[in-house]
């Protein structure tokens, strides 16, 4: 029970607040631990990657084996996986066949479809966008007036649309944002402090 | 109009055609080009985490001597451990040390530019109008969150007000978005026409 339930507790109690402390409090010693307990921190999280990588491989493999064969999707996400790993462990993250690989198929890919999101959003604002009452007015206006400040065509058609979407930007966005950013930032102290005295067991898969 | 002849050229213009397929309708060309896309982008993230692991372990351990270096290692190994059901509770000590740092860290960011940096940006230099706006939108899109106390006459006025400064923000930011992957689109098809066609 102690191994199962209590040390994973303790565990994340000293690394938390051992790491909070030498922010606030100047001495070598904890400075040291904080240090060490980062550098190790990034040591496990390249364990949690090569997880995930293991889980997109069980998940990939049990779709071929279940389609018998069939699934030629997860085939090739399976080939795609392990020739990039092998290129870049092997070649060398400067190799031209890596180069290859991140510069033909990975960044125009991640671009298209970064970008199709542009499509959708246009559809889902034509429905979304009905000004029924002043919040949704506000939106409306807000969003219609940087779309057109930030392109040539809009400052042709509306000129005062430029100075309008800087003072946006600058002005009521900052103020906007800054109240949800603090009181954001209040919620995830609140989190982090439940985490940090075991409050919130669930996140490291205790009960 | 000149087509490009180069190998990589055509691999790029092929998938995002093919990414953009999915406009019309879920088809077997985009979800070919989805999976060669996740299969590349994961096997990257391993690189990554190979390289990153050489680095910040490997070489410290075997070339400066950093042997305590073993302790995350085999703590890292034990994630591995929920494969096995009789002794997958061993992974919440790895899970615990990640969870625990990653909060403290967390905290610290949190306090530093979301709070401190914030709210100090916002109190200093009340000089002009467009700060005194600012400092207003602040400080009634804060008194938006506070939930703990019924909402009064000052409080409803205020959290009123807060609310279309939100409203405001989240209108802009929705148009920088669009405007965002606006140019991503036009950048996709600039490639499309003229570097594949030769447009």
């Amino acid at each position: 029970m102690f191994a199962k339930r209590t040390l994973p507790t303790i565990i994340a109690f000293i690394c938390g607040v051992t790491v909070v402390f030498a922010y606030f409090i100047n001495v070598p010693f904890i400075q040291d631990r904080a240090q060490s307990i980062l550098r190790w921190q990034a040591v496990i999280a390249v364990f949690a990657l090569g997880l995930g990588a293991v889980n997109i491989i069980r998940v990939h493999v049990s779709n071929i084996q279940r389609s018998k064969g069939q699934n030629f999707y997860s085939l090739a996400l399976l080939i795609t996986f392990a020739i990039t790993i092998l290129v870049g462990v092997f070649l060398g993250q400067n190799s031209t066949a890596y180069k290859f690989i991140f510069d033909y198929i990975n960044v125009p890919t991640g671009s298209a479809i970064f970008s199709l999101l542009a499509f959708y959003i246009g559809t889902a604002a034509y429905r979304a966008f009905r000004a029924k009452n002043v919040e949704a007015a506000i939106l409306l206006l807000t969003g219609c007036i940087v779309m057109l400040g930030r392109v040539p065509l809009g400052a042709k058609i509306l000129p005062v649309s430029v100075p309008l979407t800087d003072w946006i930007m600058s002005v009521l966005n900052v103020g906007g944002q800054r109240g949800v950013m603090i009181a954001g930032a209040i919620g995830f102290i609140a989190v982090s402090l439940r985490i940090i005295v075991g409050l919130e067991r669930r996140s490291y898969g205790g009960e | 109009m000149k087509i490009s002849t180069d190998i990589g050229v055509w691999i790029g213009a092929l998938a995002a055609l093919g990414i953009y397929s999915v406009l019309i309708k879920d088809n077997p060309f985009y979800r070919f080009v989805e999976h060669v896309f996740v299969g590349a982008s994961a096997g990257i993230a391993v690189v990554v985490g190979v390289n990153t692991f050489k680095s910040t372990a490997w070489s410290p351990m075997t070339v400066e001597g950093d042997y305590l270096l073993i302790i995350p290692m085999i703590a890292g190994l034990l994630l591995y451990t929920r494969y096995f059901p009789n002794i997958a509770w061993l992974n919440r000590i790895p899970l615990s040390f990640l969870m625990g740092t990653s909060a403290g860290v967390a905290m610290r960011g949190a306090i530093e530019s979301q709070i401190v940096g914030q709210v100090s940006a916002t109190m200093i230099n009340l000089n002009s109008i467009d700060a005194w706006i600012v400092f207003i939108g602040t400080v009634t899109s804060l008194s938006y969150f506070f939930l703990t106390w019924k909402t009064g006459k000052v409080t409803g006025v205020t959290s009123k007000l807060g609310r279309y400064f939100m409203m405001a923000a989240f209108g802009a930011a929705f148009g920088n978005t669009v405007m965002g992957r606006v140019s991503a689109a036009i950048g996709r098809f600039q490639f499309i026409l003229n570097t594949w066609l030769g447009l």
